[in-house]
């Protein structure tokens, strides 16, 4: 199969950047999005231009390296994939596909389609853990959690910190990301002493990072490659009134 | 062969009983007292499981900790892949586990290549470890009364595997992250991102710092501190295809190994039976997918060579299911190493199916029949699911097609008990280290030995070694930083400068063909000769003829990559030097002059009972070939049958 | 930017907290109001209408409580909701080529991305409509005996102006649009939501905008076409 690129390409963060557009071919159509790329950058190579930079790593859509904005989608057009997992075969043979990196000022671009993501590990920083230094632990089953909590926190742990969210979002809000993890904190028993010192400084962390406020539109939901609910916005917001009213 | 045994290496394992060792080695190191830790500068290179941890429990003691990663993140290391779970004694399903039950199998598995008193030492601490991933709020399966749950696994006749969904890797990867971060915020660990170890930095024979690329602005840095830990992972992606993450790398331990640490058992790679076969030129990796299909998928093949026909109209009677015929008993769940060197034999004979031809069927259709797909969907929907999404096919449908990948190193860099390679100071954690796997290791063992090592062994041993090198204030303008700083740049401009025709990658894949074909999962002398020529020439024409776009004052993936693979084609030389050496069938390592008559691996205690420990001897030597004696005091070997 | 200026309710989470708060003080209000106006309908003469009206104006100082309270949150939630778009706007200063909704989940609507459009214009339309209603000529009548204001003839000799009708209706169209992404967005903002009532809530939100809006909108032109001058 043979595609046009229209690829976002720019030398450093603070110079200019433009669209350059390129042509692939023989594409098969197992051929993951990232793939395609791969095949791109051998043939600029051959030809003594200079690849275009992309972030990827696991390449099975766990470690949350990867992340394109394609077709003005975050990770494509497809639902619950990350760009890694995205196959050609959704793309019809001949089409036009333009590609840009996740963009919101939170993540300033490094080099084409890769960003600076380090404000994600900054809002975990500011709360996102359970102060328990190793050995001090008591043993694994001496706090039950009931089986739907258990599953709930899951659900909501099961982020990969790939910013899609953020890319997503017409606010380019860190909502979803900062309260999934305040989520599954709240959650469980262990995470409780801590919360309204977490959610304060999470939020505020998230804040000082310049995200977007959220405005509920839940376009972060559909892109997340893991199906993260915008329920852990909301409870996000209880756990902030909760600290709230408590003074905390 | 012209590798010699010189020295028998020292693994200081402390005295007494095996169940006591590990208790009595801690209260007999020496301490560093709390007011003078933070006078100590680690250097832990790696944020995997074996990092994170390592680095996170080394910042709570008090130590200044300098961390560094290859991705943007902390959260990205590979061990995030991990499916399965995480193995531990602890007994909660009182099917009758133990620790000395765990050690065993763990040996058992490891098919008596593996030191008995860190596998212990890896079973004791391995309820720890699940406490403690509990305490830091990972979601873990649970029962409905609140308790943990757990699955049996391969390899083990007990239920003692903890997991997290099908993401028990990532979980336990991100409690060890949260507790990095809470590091960072309080100021003890001091992250560096982004940046790629070059070299090791020896300074009177002791590891006192680190060279690295900052692979953002491109500048090499230089980080000086009282011990190095190496927590970079293993190497699987020296075969080009693997299930590693494709910035999975050998760098930092072969640096290491350039500047005298030796390196432990090579040859040990595990292939994993159930991934996605490859589909074609441009795939970058294999897809693992969960050994459980064997349960109820069969595996076959058509009977006539060079079968072209679709899956569905292969009648019965011409599909060889060859695991079911060679394996009576076990059928289609014999272990790992058997099952992957099967598929291998029958696509090599010409009865492999695919576009490439390398691959077998993995067929669920009489299973459907008998349990009805509802069933079959509950036990595999989420595997199907990804199988129908990277191939198109739909597996209810047609059966999948699966073919062995690489998937873990057993081998790395050899270390004593204290986790300590034989350059003083410098440690080897996790994967990048020899350890406690043996010639393979057993599922759901890989993320107990990250986090043990990281969690709780290294922060007791390198209390020993620090306590008695006080700290002197070394800073990085020390001539040694210098001198390896200077290497790193000579290589980045040789690499740049080259300006050759063929890619980094192309030249990856082809040692990848050359590795998978004669250092895979069955060797022999001739082939394992003959990837040694191979690997030496490819070598040789890449210094004169690969093409590193780009340039070295910014980020460039491909710079990143052809440092990379310069030193993939020097281990894969050293892997095949092993295997040759081993003349002996253990585990994954499958030497075809030595098998027994039906054709299972012959292990060969008598001469091959030890760890091979490989001495680097400068570029254009070869390497010495030391040996640790393996003493078998509890686990006695015993040859292993699946007939 | 200061840690002050971030946390409690200067934070972004704090100001979509007033924004719910005051856009459900706002919303309640709306109930009120429709239901005095729905009194047009009453076919006695605008009596019922207008006693409902004096019956307020009588409550005082409640009344001026009321109407503090409405006028705060009013600004309560245009200061936040402008805070915020501004946020909004320098948070993706380079703006994507091509932008698309994902579907699915998605509650990306014209609705919720006009948020601001809409809410300025019922910012604009507010005073006017207070200018031509409670600002407006005084009428007299005499209900019972009492003397009161006879409202209900100024709202249908304005509703017999072509012009208002269209404008008028013209703007609870926007006001249906700002409700129906606000309704359920108030409660998110404030946290009360879960999985099981989402799609209730996101339901009775459009179906609270189409009512209240409907109602509002139905009201000029059922006046323009039915109700005699009295």
């Amino acid at each position: 199969m043979k595609y046009h690129l229209r690829i976002w390409r720019q030398a450093g963060p603070d110079k200019p950047g433009r669209f350059e557009d390129y042509t692939v071919d023989n594409i098969a159509p197992d051929m993951s999005f990232l793939e395609m790329l791969d095949v791109l950058n051998e043939q600029l190579t051959k030809e003594g231009k200079e690849p275009v930079a992309f972030d990827s790593d696991c390449r099975e859509g766990i470690c949350g390296m990867c992340g394109l904005v394609i077709d003005g989608m975050a990770h494509g057009p497809r639902r619950l994939t990350t760009t890694c997992e995205l196959r050609m075969r959704h793309f019809p043979d001949g089409a036009t596909i333009t590609v840009e990196p996740f963009r919101a000022d939170a993540f300033p671009i490094i080099k084409d389609l890769c960003v600076d993501r380090s404000a994600l590990d900054r809002i975990i920083q500011a709360g996102g853990y359970i102060s328990v230094n190793t050995g001090s632990a008591p043993d694994a089953n001496a706090i039950p959690v009931p089986k739907p909590i258990a599953e709930e926190a899951m659900d909501a742990a099961a982020c990969i910190g790939c910013g899609a969210c953020v890319a997503a979002c017409p606010n380019a809000s860190a909502a979803l990301f900062t309260g999934a993890k305040i989520s599954q904190l709240a959650l469980l028993p262990q995470g409780h002493p801590e919360r309204e010192r977490r959610v304060n400084r999470m939020v505020a962390q998230m804040d000082l990072e310049g995200f977007g406020s959220c405005s509920n539109h839940g376009e972060c939901e559909a892109a997340c490659p893991k199906g993260i609910s915008i329920m852990n916005i909301a409870r996000m917001r209880r756990e902030f009134i909760r600290a709230g009213v408590r003074g905390a | 062969m012209s590798a010699i045994t010189q020295t028998v290496l020292d693994a200081k394992i402390p005295p007494g009983p095996l169940a006591e060792k590990w208790d009595n080695h801690k209260a007999s190191v020496k301490l560093v007292s709390p007011a003078n830790k933070r006078k100590y500068t680690i250097i832990v290179v790696g944020t995997g499981l074996a990092g994170a941890s390592a680095a996170a429990t080394l910042g709570e003691l008090g130590y200044n900790v300098l961390n560094f990663c290859i991705q943007d993140t902390p959260r990205r290391a590979h061990s995030v892949a991990a499916q399965g779970g995480i193995n531990a004694a602890k007994n909660y399903q009182n099917d009758g586990d133990s620790v000395y039950r765990l050690f065993y199998d763990t040996i058992k598995g490891g098919d008596y290549r593996a030191r008995e008193a860190n596998v212990y030492r890896l079973a004791q601490l391995s309820n720890n470890i699940i406490d403690q991933a509990v305490a830091q709020g990972v979601p873990f399966a649970r029962e409905y009364g609140g308790v943990l749950a757990n699955r049996s696994f391969g390899g083990a006749q007990v239920s003692r595997t903890f997991y997290a969904r099908g993401q028990t890797g990532q979980q336990l990867l991100l409690g060890a992250y949260s507790a990095l971060m809470r590091q960072v915020d309080a100021g003890r660990v001091k992250l560096f991102p982004r940046r790629e170890m070059l070299d090791v930095v020896i300074i009177d024979g002791r590891a006192r710092g680190i060279i690295c690329r900052n692979l953002v602005t491109g500048e090499l840095e230089a980080y000086a501190g009282d011990a190095v830990c190496l927590a970079t992972g293993g190497y699987s992606t020296v075969f080009f295809l693997s299930t590693n993450a494709v910035n999975s790398n050998a760098t930092a331990i072969w640096r290491a190994y350039k500047k005298g640490a030796m390196f432990g058992n090579p040859c040990f790679t595990q292939i994993h039976p159930t991934c996605l076969p490859e589909a074609g030129a441009g795939q970058s990796k294999l897809t693992l997918m969960s050994e459980s299909l064997r349960n109820d998928g069969r595996v076959w093949v058509p009977k006539k060579k060079g079968d072209t026909r679709p899956p569905e109209q292969i009648p019965e009677d011409e599909r060889d299911y060859y695991l079911e015929r060679r394996y009576p008993a076990f059928g289609n769940l014999v272990p790992r190493d058997i099952a992957s060197r099967a598929a291998k034999a029958v696509c090599d004979e010409g009865y492999g199916v695919g576009a490439t031809g390398r691959a077998v069927y993995l067929d669920f259709s009489e299973a459907i029949q008998r349990l009805g797909v509802d069933v079959i969907r509950e036990r595999y929907g989420n595997l199907f699911a990804m199988y129908h999404e990277i191939t198109g096919e739909d597996p209810y449908k047609v059966p999948m097609r699966i073919y062995p990948a690489p998937h873990y190193t057993m081998g790395g860099l050899w270390v004593d008990y204290n986790l300590m390679t034989t350059i003083p100071g410098l440690y080897a954690l996790g994967e990048a280290n020899f350890s406690d796997h043996g010639a393979n290791r057993l599922g759901a063992s890989a993320l107990m030995q990250g986090l043990a090592d990281g969690y709780f062994v290294i922060p007791v041993t390198i209390g020993d070694f620090l306590a008695t090198h006080r700290p002197d204030g070394l800073k990085t303008d020390h001539p040694a930083f210098k001198e390896a700083m200077r290497g790193v740049e000579d290589q980045v401009k040789r690499l740049l400068s080259i300006n050759g025709k063929k890619t980094v990658r192309e030249y990856w894949w082809e040692l990848g063909r050359i590795m998978w074909d004669y250092v895979g999962m069955s060797r022999n002398e001739q082939g394992l000769k003959k990837a040694i020529s191979d690997i030496r020439a490819l070598r040789e024409q890449y210094w004169k003829d690969v093409k590193v776009p780009g340039s070295a004052a910014d980020l460039n993936k491909s710079l990143e990559l052809a440092g990379r693979v310069a030193d993939f084609l020097e281990l894969g030389e050293l892997m095949a030097m092993d295997a040759l050496d081993r003349a002996e069938s253990c585990g994954g390592h499958f030497r075809e002059e030595y098998q027994t008559p039906d054709g299972e691996a012959l292990r060969r205690d008598d001469e091959f009972c030890h760890v091979s420990v490989w001495e680097y001897k400068g570029e254009g030597n070869e390497p010495v070939r030391h040996k640790e004696p393996l003493v078998f005091e509890y686990a006695k070997p015993s040859q292993r049958s699946y007939k | 930017m200061r840690m002050a200026k971030v946390q409690g309710w200067y934070s972004t989470v704090g100001k979509k907290v007033i924004m719910g708060i005051t856009g459900l003080l706002l919303f309640s209000y709306l109930v009120i109001h429709l239901a005095g106006n729905l009194m047009v309908f009453i076919p006695d003469g605008g009596r019922s209408m207008n006693q409902y009206s004096h019956f307020l104006h009588q409550l005082g100082p409640l009344l001026w409580i009321a109407r503090i309270l409405l006028l705060a949150g009013f600004i309560f939630h245009i200061i936040s909701g402008v805070q915020v778009v501004l946020r909004n706007r320098r948070a993706r200063s380079n703006r994507y080529a091509m932008y698309a909704s994902k579907g699915g989940p998605s509650r990306l609507t014209l609705a919720s991305r006009w948020m601001i459009i809409t809410g300025i214009l019922i910012f604009i339309f507010v005073p006017l409509h207070v200018n031509m209603f409670t600002l407006g000529p005084y009428y007299e009548t005499v209900i019972n005996g009492e003397p009161m204001r006879d409202i209900y003839r100024l709202v249908v000799e304005r509703f017999k102006e072509p012009g208002v009708v269209t404008g008028y209706a013209l703007f609870m169209l926007f006001l249906s649009l700002h409700l129906s992404h606000g309704l359920w967005s108030a409660l998110q903002s404030l946290g009360a939501n879960n999985r099981r009532w989402m799609p209730v809530l996101y339901t009775l939100g459009i179906v609270f905008s189409v009512l209240i809006a409907g109602g509002f909108f139905v009201l000029p032109i059922y006046t323009y076409f039915f109700i005699p001058l009295p």
